[in-house]
């Protein structure tokens, strides 16, 4: 092939890569909580490397990671194993080269990217010390090398302070300007932020033993948990979670999705859209990918909500909530973004999943709109059902008979069959009107004693009054 | 409508106070004029924080908000100035057609403790221009709770733990977004971590509207304080500034007696209800030396329960003897 040559004279074109992209531009992608939830999640594989199972009910005791900062700097410290010295060449590149044959299970860490890009997110230096047995070791980033376009390698130390435990601490300082207004003016609000992100998307990891203190605080995990009647016995028509497992291609998937509450009233709902009382906050979707919730509460089409039959999400479906857990040895086989808080919508395995995710949801959906006319009977049927979590949902699935599902992924389902209200007497008709809030309460008064008695009911008595009036 | 006896409310009357002195503080900062202010505030029947603040400082404009109308006709009643501009609406209604002309003071002085409540905040701060001054009560006021309640049997005690689970779920599904930290059962048992929940959440509601992070104003916060003239109340006070000015208002301010500028925990206010003959007497020890020590045995009986208390009564009243109100005045 005769050789190309351009005017210029030069027969390559340079594509080293550029440190500033790195450090601009990648860290455009994810916002200041997702970042930090990044660090939490190489504690968790940290944890997993050292142990070397995630089994069991709490696989994570014992560990913690410790987040603190200020206007001035960002620490995270944990006792998670520290970053094995043979894993060093790799730790600190910018994303990871093909053949780096770690063998690990069921970690997230992927693209090799999560800490740096945090660290580049968060400030100018940084200094991360760690000891993994009897490695131990400092690396250190300044402003001098992220503005040095030639350099890419970084200087190792022999840790300047010896670790009691096996572990890394990584501490972040000269923040950027926006980042320091979130650390120091806005601390409040910026902890509230986080420990709401941590307390959702590391609620499953929590729960399994894992400690993490934002600011000397510890987080308080909120996993959902399901309506179950009767976990124990067989029963015929009863509240209960509509649940599907599967595996395909080395990747195990168990999903549920039911009831998280009684379902509400006209004016619960009313309530809710005036921001007045409830709250939408534990309806919707959480997608687990290798214990770590990617998607938190969605109510949205990504989680198959407005789609093939499920109507839109709506204040009305507040009771509703779903689980679906994706756990895998390989993480790239998992259905997730490069920031690991999202779905990557176009992965096959989880549009397959989708399905099943709608047609459990139909369910719930089709039992609230049919019994939203009769929240007392359906308040009975919620009566029996204990809330379960995931893994207790798991362990009751176990006694549950599972019937086969035909298709691409295959697997198998648990499909409640919930109590259905008899038709609706074609001769009832619904009455509702609006009358000034002083006058309801007036009345209100007069007939329970009670200015705060519900409108319906007063209405109820109302009409029941005059019926009886008119009957006489 | 009714209201509560304002006259029983000494330590309200303190909290309005506190507001003139803040006045009083501010008017001396750097390019403040206080003839560019205007405050707004839910003066209630009787107008009295207008009717204050006119006393002090004529030169700022007043108008009065309030939605209900029969309210709203005994506060024309009460008019004490034909400059004082009295509205008949209600504050959501207010702030959507609100376009700050100049500086403003706003008084939230609510007298519940309601989500919307903090939303009406937020709108306010987001409309107020810099070095505009922003106050908000709040009823702070721990309810009876299951974290209260003290099981009578081992049955109760199961019902009692899944009410408390409940109950910190149903608070965290309204105001998860607010709270700084976690919710635990000391929130709901003690009144003072649960005035500092409160004064928290008003805290992370105020970052959220004024974020330090947007580059345009933040809030920097004045005064802090909590009373109980029958129920808990928090007032929380501050102003809206740049983020370059935060460093020299918060110079100005420190000397002021009642400034707690870092959401340090709030003030209590907590006078007690004294004669004009009894203050009379105790005139000439005032400013006390030593810290109401004197004034508590000054008057030769006890003023509350026992020594200790009327003591601290009188520790209180050697902090905020000056804003102590004068009834005979107002009452007439
Ligand atoms: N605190 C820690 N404890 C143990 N190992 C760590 C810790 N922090 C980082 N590591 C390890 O350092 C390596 C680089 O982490 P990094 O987050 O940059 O990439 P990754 O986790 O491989 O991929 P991803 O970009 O998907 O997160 C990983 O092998 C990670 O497990
Ligand atoms: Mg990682």
């Amino acid at each position: 092939m005769p050789e190309k040559k351009f005017s210029n004279g030069n027969k390559q074109v340079d594509a080293t890569p550029v440190k500033s992209f790195f450090v601009s531009m990648l860290t455009r992608d994810i916002t200041l909580p997702y970042a930090i939830l990044d660090l939490l999640d190489n504690c968790v594989d940290g944890i997993l490397r050292t142990t070397n199972s995630g089994h069991g009910n709490t696989p994570y005791k014992g560990f913690k990671a410790e987040i603190d900062f200020d206007k001035d700097s960002f620490c995270i410290h944990d006792n998670c194993g520290g970053i094995p010295w043979n894993l060093s060449d790799y730790a600190f590149r910018m994303g990871r080269p093909a053949g780096r044959g770690e063998k690990l299970i069921g970690t997230v860490g992927t693209y090799g990217i999560g800490m740096k890009r945090a660290i580049f997110k968060i400030g100018k230096n940084c200094s991360i010390t760690t000891k993994n047995g009897k490695d131990s070791y400092e690396i250190n980033i300044t402003p001098k090398w992220i503005l040095d376009e030639g350099d890419w390698r970084l200087p190792v130390e022999r840790a300047k302070q010896s670790m009691k435990e096996d572990g890394t601490t990584i501490v972040i300082d000269k923040l950027y300007p926006g980042i320091s207004a979130q650390f120091g003016h806005d601390k409040a609000s910026f902890e509230a932020d986080l420990t709401d992100k941590i307390a959702t998307h590391y609620a499953f990891i929590i729960e399994k033993g894992f400690s993490v203190y934002v600011n000397q605080v510890a987080v308080k995990p909120r996993p959902t948990s399901l309506l179950f009647a009767d976990p124990d016995r067989k029963t015929k028509k009863a509240i209960r979670p509509f649940i599907y497992k599967t595996n395909v291609d080395g990747v195990s998937v168990f999903l549920t999705v039911g009831f998280t509450r009684p379902i509400p009233s006209q004016e619960e709902v009313q309530d809710e859209q005036e921001e007045k009382k409830y709250s939408s906050l534990g309806a919707g979707w959480t997608v687990l990918c290798n214990d770590r919730a990617v998607l938190y509460c969605d109510k949205t089409e990504v989680t198959g909500w407005g789609e093939a039959g499920v109507p839109n999400y709506h204040t009305q479906f507040i009771a509703i909530s779903g689980i679906v857990e994706f756990i895998s040895d390989d993480p790239s086989k998992l259905p997730t973004t490069t920031t690991k808080r999202g779905i990557n919508s176009s992965s096959s395995l989880y549009l397959q999943v989708k399905n099943k995710m709608r047609e459990g949801m139909l369910l719930f959906t089709q039992y609230t709109n049919k019994w939203k006319t009769d929240i007392k009977q359906s308040k009975d049927h919620m009566r029996s059902g204990r809330a379960l979590r995931l893994q207790e949902i798991k362990q009751v699935a176990s006694n549950l008979s599972f019937m086969p599902v035909k298709g691409v992924i295959g697997g198998e389902q648990y499909k409640p069959s919930l109590p259905m209200p008899k038709p609706i007497e074609p001769n009832r008709i619904r009455i509702s009107f609006v009358r000034k809030k002083h006058e309801i309460q007036l009345v209100g008064t007069y007939l329970f004693e009670d200015a705060e008695a519900s409108a319906s009911k007063i209405g109820e008595r109302c009409f029941d009054e005059i019926l009886k009036e008119a009957k006489k | 409508m009714r209201h509560p006896p304002y006259h029983l409310r000494p330590n309200k009357a303190v909290d309005r106070f506190l507001l003139v002195s803040l006045l009083n503080v501010l008017r001396k900062y750097e390019g403040v004029d206080l003839r560019d202010y205007t405050y707004y505030g839910f003066g209630g029947p009787f107008l009295e924080d207008c009717r204050l603040l006119h006393e002090y400082n004529p030169e700022i404009k007043l108008v009065s908000l309030e939605h209900d109308n029969d309210t709203y006709k005994r506060q024309e009643f009460h008019r004490f100035s034909r400059h004082i501009e009295i509205l008949n609406n209600s504050l959501m209604n207010f702030l959507t057609d609100f376009e700050s002309k100049g500086r403003d003071i706003f008084w939230l002085d609510f007298t519940d403790f309601k989500l919307e409540r903090f939303n009406e905040y937020m709108t306010v701060l987001n409309k107020v221009g810099d070095l505009s001054i922003v106050k908000i009560t709040l009823r702070a006021q721990l309810d009876e709770n299951p974290f209260k309640r003290e099981p009578a049997s081992r049955e109760l005690e199961k019902d009692i733990e899944n009410d408390k689970q409940n109950y910190l779920e149903e608070f965290r599904a309204k105001y998860g977004k607010l709270l700084r930290r976690p919710l635990d059962e000391s929130c709901f048992s003690r009144q003072s971590i649960y005035l500092q929940l409160i004064q928290d959440m008003l805290r992370v509601k105020t970052e959220q509207a004024l974020p330090a992070a947007a580059q345009a104003n933040v809030f920097q916060v004045l005064n802090s304080s909590f009373y109980a003239d029958q129920t808990y109340m928090l007032s929380v006070t501050g102003i809206v500034c740049t983020i370059n000015q935060i460093e020299i208002i918060k110079k100005h301010f420190r000397s002021w007696q009642y400034a707690n500028l870092d959401w340090k925990e709030p003030r209590r206010i907590d006078v007690p209800i004294l004669s004009v003959k009894e203050r009379l007497h105790l005139e000439k020890l005032l400013p006390s030396e030593t810290k109401g020590k004197d004034l508590a045995k000054a008057l030769g009986y006890e003023i509350d329960r026992d020594h200790k208390e009327s003591q601290r009564k009188m520790r209180y009243y050697n902090d905020f003897y000056r804003f102590y109100p004068s009834f005979v005045k107002v009452i007439f």
